[in-house]
């Protein structure tokens, strides 16, 4: 217990993060993507399709990154710090204990944040982008919307709120997210039973690809997923899972990809008659249309 | 009622993986306390008067030597701007959240020892509470870009 609770110094905390999160590109993710093309090529499933997908999704995340950064430098890190200095709990001391908790937290907030991005339509419209894939690799992680970065705001504040520090918990988000990252493949079926029961892993991750009717809306968790199991959203992966959305955007053009959930929700605000239908498309479910049309 | 029970269930995650850290805090501060409470003092302060003996902005740095912070800085109201070395802060105990400390104050024809309150807040405030010549004074210093 006294190791768990000692004082960790800053600087440490700070490398292991780094090496965990900053550098896992280049000695897991990116060998992982080469082992993947490998296997399409040797099972002669290798198309110009996926070159095209994955280029497309280099794109994309180029584009999120240089919006996540403009907001981080004007907006998010100043929000972070001014609620951690105003409206917070006590500061925690950087303990492993606390480092164990924050990521479980982070991970936790994963869960209800990437729901909510599934459940509410204008979440919706921004991760439609990563879900647009028909392929499932590591390439897909990285395909994120322009709004991505926005939602988990929202449940990641409370957790500054309780006292971790706000660095922190960018890290721990970071972690999950490299975490689910290293979940997109094909290559890996199912693992052990006691890491299925406890952990996400491929197989569940597949699930939440699906755009089979029985896995829309499954397997939202991060890291673990006892979330959904408590929550009531898992599912089993059973059937061969179809990749993508039900209706597909059949396009590799990183443009149309990183915008057709914006272009898709303004169809669809066009043809909604109303005022309050069309703020309600917002907030209800993305196939929610209004009773009486 | 699905939606309240699922918020009840989080509530109570969230709850136990925040209150677990916030329990075992308290052994950490313990540990930090021994090893070295002053380090959160370390640095540069800042600390700004609106009062009747001194209108300005008088910058600090703290010494680890003698647990001491001395004037680096003055800069008066009307923007002159000096050293001075007639005011002093030593610190007689400190946990590493709160202490009690001695202002020194010294020139040519006065030579001053005032009792003080200080309270770390957070990593950027630091409190100091005293009387002088019967005003209760609060000063609260900010943490200086190193």
């Amino acid at each position: 217990m006294e190791n768990l609770t000692k004082l960790l110094n800053w600087e440490d905390v700070k490398g292991w993060f780094y090496v965990l999160n900053d550098l896992s590109i280049f000695y897991v993710i990116l060998p992982f993507f080469i082992v993947e093309l490998v296997r399409y090529t040797f099972l002669k499933q290798m198309s110009w399709d996926i070159i095209k997908d994955s280029i497309a999704n280099m794109i994309t995340f180029g584009a999120f990154v240089f919006i996540e950064y403009a907001l981080g430098i004007l907006f998010i890190t100043k929000l972070y710090f001014w609620v951690y200095e105003h409206i917070s709990l006590t500061h925690l001391p950087i303990t492993w204990i606390t480092i164990i908790c924050c990521i479980l937290l982070a991970d936790f907030a994963y869960y209800w944040d990437h729901r909510m991005m599934h459940r509410i339509g204008i979440g919706w419209v921004t991760h439609t982008v990563h879900h647009s894939s028909p392929h499932f690799n590591m390439s897909v992680a990285y395909r994120f919307g322009p709004l991505d970065a926005v939602f988990p705001l929202l449940f990641s504040l409370p957790i500054v709120m309780l006292g971790f520090n706000p660095i922190l918990v960018l890290f721990c988000e970071a972690f999950v997210q490299v975490f689910q990252t290293l979940l997109h493949t094909e290559a890996v079926g199912k693992l052990i039973k006691p890491i299925e029961a406890i952990f996400n892993t491929p197989s569940h991750h597949r699930v939440h690809h699906g755009s089979n009717r029985q896995y829309w809306d499954k397997n939202y968790a991060g890291i673990l997923i006892i979330w959904d199991k408590i929550f009531g959203t898992f599912e089993p992966e059973v059937e061969k899972v179809v990749f993508g959305v039900s209706e597909p955007i059949n396009s590799n053009n990183p443009i149309t990809v990183f915008f057709h959930g914006f272009t898709r929700f303004a169809d669809k605000l066009k043809n909604i008659k109303g005022f309050s239908n069309k703020l309600k498309a917002f907030v209800k479910p993305p196939d929610w249309e209004p009773s009486d049309e | 009622m699905t939606g309240v029970k699922y918020f009840i269930i989080s509530f109570f995650i969230v709850g136990t993986l925040a209150g677990i850290p916030h329990y075992f805090a308290k052994d950490t501060t313990t540990e930090t306390e021994i090893l070295n409470p002053y380090e959160n003092l370390e640095g540069k302060w800042s600390a700004t008067f609106k009062s009747t003996f001194f209108k300005g902005i008088i910058h600090y740095k703290f010494n680890k030597e003698n647990n001491s912070f001395y004037i680096t800085r003055v800069i008066e109201e009307n923007g002159t701007d000096y050293r001075d070395n007639s005011l002093s802060l030593e610190l007689k105990e400190y946990n590493g959240t709160s202490g009690k400390g001695i202002y020194h104050y010294q020139d040519e024809k006065v030579k001053e020892k005032i009792k003080c309150e200080v309270t770390f807040k957070s990593p950027n405030k630091l409190k100091v509470i005293y009387n002088y010549k019967g005003y209760p004074i609060t000063e609260t210093w900010t943490k200086l870009k190193q």
